[in-house]
């Protein structure tokens, strides 16, 4: 869509005022469209609709507006020339005018409709990409800019309009047959019935133009049912040809009418079928028969089916353009869900990236605090315990035994650092692999807990982490709920392709509620998530809990 | 005298080593080496009979003792080596023990302030057996004892001469260390391995208790995890 403001745009109002909005357009659907995206737009409110400057005026006279939505093409009117005026009797008012091109309207955003100081940086990706992007409950668009449903309304208008001229140019060629050849008084009387329907079908096309296409649908139909009686009834020996008129205002109607609706349709199409074929071969009151002359019946017929075949290759045409119209649609649509979906699919790869970058510093950072704590305090604790051991041999008894005690206590904290250290970031699980890590973290686990990891390779340090933190959060748990009598089994499978923890305990289990509210399988999940794994956490048969976490990998080397 | 080479990144501790030393008649410090580069030009220079060696130092800072400790136990077998180290976990005994285990000896960071123990560990590794630190006994043992195995089966004090086995003592020591007489403590021996099925082993007599290979498969028994205890 192409934009124009011709006012300022409104301005971003420090409060939460709601900016009133008065949609004019000459398109029903358009309004209907608009309408639904401005209820889904915060602190925009939809407070009028108008088909052309009367209505609008109206609107401006009774409600607070701040924003006009403008079509430029009204019907009958220029919406600038609308515009104007409004802006004449309203000058505070602001206006958007909208612009469509006739082939194919662009698409509208909700971007649109924001005041420019909350307006989000230009984004490229159109509605329905955005719609899911922003998980935002906006529709996807094809009510909203609907190019085909304008079109088929202009295609149905245009059959509707050669349909009408056949049936005044028909109307015309019996007043001439009366005239010149077949006096007769049936014949002439034919005149109503095709002449009413070039009428109706006026109406018609006026309708189409209100936005009424199944109103004009149904008028068409009737019309045409009408001529096809009347017309059978007085002229029996064309009645083939006019059963194509009777059936054609079923072809028209699919795009427009409701199944329902069709149905109805096709029902009465058909009784009129057999109303029109048993009339064609048995009437015989009106005197025009198949023993008029032959010249004037072929040259019936032969009107007749050159008419009847206009209208048809009209509809044809109509019907292929309009298939080709869709086919451009939905090629389109395509194009944009593909877009979206390579952009949601690109997003996903970048947060899990992120994701396990910050995993993957988060365990960096633990593993150098783990070195400074061993090499910095424990050394020095370790130099401070070696001197006060070279002290204590220097001095009396009662004075050693103090520093003997100094040093124990030196050496408790040394065990302590050692545990802390340990608990931040375990050493073997570096060097040695998870395998071993484990092992040890099984070690120190208060339950007991056995351990089968026999053979397994060493992985990426970011998946064996990942693995490792989890199991220990999966032993914290079991620790906590399974209760003092139970017994824990950790499971780790290599195959070529993944890697497989299972923590099974034989407790008593937990409620799901203490599953749901704590944030050990949070935390579980978020680890072993970052390198593109998953947790399943659940109770076992014959009680007791078990955390799978299965990781995709490939082994880097035996261990 | 027991020629030995001191190997510690951390200048303190280095010199606290030193000084510790420099008070005992029995060892001499011939070298004092910041890194493993040092450690190799003194191996040459100073024909050590033990090296006291952290486990942590330059460039890795993770497990360069262990490794140079495993260096010296292939090439120069002659040389005992005693690891100190920062962690109480028997992993890191265990890859010691892929060597063998003469003359090699792991003991936690802490103990050096412990005169006594330092110079028993170094006295073991220069006859070639092997020393352990008891706290890593201690965490093996918990870690079976929670694990419900074999271990209730032995009484407090088989438990207590098994770990001083899997420590390094010999029989004597060990009888000196709880009081008892040799002979108490060989029926203490001769009751555990039969409890543990250590003596299914022929290799594994009781009679051959002393060398490194029982020590170590004490040391082997209690360190696997306790997934085949009757589970």
């Amino acid at each position: 869509m192409y934009m124009a403001q011709t006012a300022l745009p409104v301005e971003h109002e420090s409060g939460d005022a709601t900016v009133n909005v008065l949609v004019v357009d000459d398109q029903r659907s358009f309004r209907a469209a608009a309408a639904a995206v401005i209820e889904l737009t915060d602190r925009f409110a939809l407070v009028g609709e108008a088909e052309g400057a009367t209505d609008a005026q109206a609107v401006l006279g009774t409600e607070p507006v701040d924003l006009v939505l403008m079509d430029i093409n009204l019907r009958d009117e220029s919406g600038i020339d609308v515009t104007a005026s409004l802006l004449h009797d309203h000058p505070q008012l602001r206006v958007i005018l909208r612009h469509r091109p006739p082939a194919r309207s662009g698409h509208m955003r909700g971007d649109a409709l924001r005041p420019q100081g909350t307006a989000q940086p230009s984004r490229t990706h159109r509605g329905v990409g955005r719609a899911r992007l922003d998980g935002r409950a906006v529709k996807p668009e094809t009510s909203f800019d609907d190019p085909h449903e304008e079109d088929a309304a202009g295609r149905l208008r245009r059959a509707i309009l050669v349909d009408e001229v056949a049936a005044a140019l028909g109307a015309v060629a019996i007043a001439l047959l009366y005239l010149g050849v077949v006096r007769n008084l049936w014949l002439l009387s034919l005149m109503i019935p095709v002449g009413g329907l070039a009428v109706a079908l006026r109406f018609a096309r006026r309708e189409i133009d209100r936005g009424n296409p199944s109103r004009a649908v149904t008028i068409h139909a009737v019309g045409n049912w009408v001529v096809g009686v009347s017309v059978t009834f007085v002229v029996p020996f064309i009645w083939p040809i006019l059963m194509l008129t009777v059936l054609m205002p079923l072809v028209l109607a699919v795009p427009h009418v409701r199944r329902r609706h069709l149905v109805t349709l096709i029902a009465t199409s058909v009784g009129i079928v057999v109303a029109v074929s048993l009339l064609g071969l048995t009437q015989m009151a009106t005197g025009i028969t198949d023993d008029v002359s032959p010249w004037i019946r072929n040259t019936v017929v032969i009107s007749a089916l050159a008419a009847v075949f206009i209208i048809i290759v009209v509809i044809v045409w109509q019907a292929h353009s309009q298939n080709e119209a869709i086919l451009l649609q939905v090629m389109a649509t395509n194009a944009d869900l593909a877009r979206s979906e390579e952009e949601l699919a690109h997003q996903a790869v970048l947060l899990r990236d992120s994701r396990a970058r910050l995993a993957s510093v988060a365990d960096q950072e633990r593993r150098r605090i783990e070195r400074d704590l061993h090499d910095g305090a424990q050394q020095r604790l370790v130099g401070l315990a070696v001197r006060l051991g070279l002290l204590s041999t220097q001095l009396d008894e009662s004075h050693a035994a103090t520093v003997d005690t100094m040093r124990d206590e030196i050496n408790s904290a040394i065990e302590e650092l050692r545990e802390l250290a340990h608990g931040i970031y375990p050493p073997q699980l570096a060097r040695e692999g998870l395998a071993v890590a484990l092992r040890a973290a099984a070690r120190r686990s208060p339950l007991p807990t056995r351990i089968s990891a026999d053979q397994l390779d060493r992985y990426a340090p970011d998946i064996e982490n990942a693995l490792y933190f989890c199991c220990l959060e999966a032993l914290q748990n079991a620790a906590k709920h399974a209760g003092d009598a139970a017994s824990i089994v950790i499971d780790l499978q290599g195959s070529r392709t993944t890697v497989e923890l299972r923590v099974t305990d034989d407790g008593r289990g937990f409620q799901s509620a203490e599953v749901d509210s704590g944030s050990g399988l949070l935390n579980m999940k978020d680890r072993v998530g970052a390198v593109g794994g998953t947790v399943e956490i659940g109770p076992l048969d014959g009680g007791g809990v078990e955390v799978r976490a299965t990781v995709p990998a490939t082994a880097r080397s035996s261990s | 005298m027991i020629r030995l080479v001191i190997v510690e990144d951390d200048l303190l501790v280095r010199e606290g080593l030193i000084s510790l030393f420099a008070a005992m008649d029995d060892i001499e410090v011939v070298a004092a080496c910041a890194d493993v580069d040092a450690l190799n030009l003194a191996l040459t220079d100073a024909e050590p009979d033990v090296v006291l060696t952290d486990i942590r130092m330059p460039p890795t800072h993770t497990d360069e003792g262990i490794r140079a400790a495993m260096d010296i136990h292939r090439t120069r077998p002659g040389i005992g080596v005693v690891v100190l180290s920062q962690y109480a976990d028997p992993e890191y005994v265990l890859s010691l023990l892929d060597e063998g285990s003469d003359g090699l000896g792991y003991l936690l960071k802490e103990r050096v302030s412990d005169v006594g123990h330092l110079r028993r560990a170094i006295e073991s590794v220069a006859r070639g057996e092997s020393a352990i630190d008891p706290k890593i006994i201690d965490v093996l043992i918990s870690a079976r004892r929670r694990g419900a195995g074999e271990i209730d089966r032995l009484t407090a004090r088989e438990a207590e001469v098994l770990s001083l086995i899997a420590e390094g003592m010999n029989n004597t020591t060990i009888a000196e260390q709880l009081v008892v007489s040799d002979k108490a403590v060989q029926k203490h021996i001769n009751s555990i391995f039969s409890k543990l099925d250590l003596g299914g082993d022929t290799d594994v007599k009781p009679s051959s208790y002393g060398s490194p290979r029982t020590e170590w498969a004490a040391f082997a028994w209690l360190s696997v995890p306790a997934i085949g205890a009757g589970h």
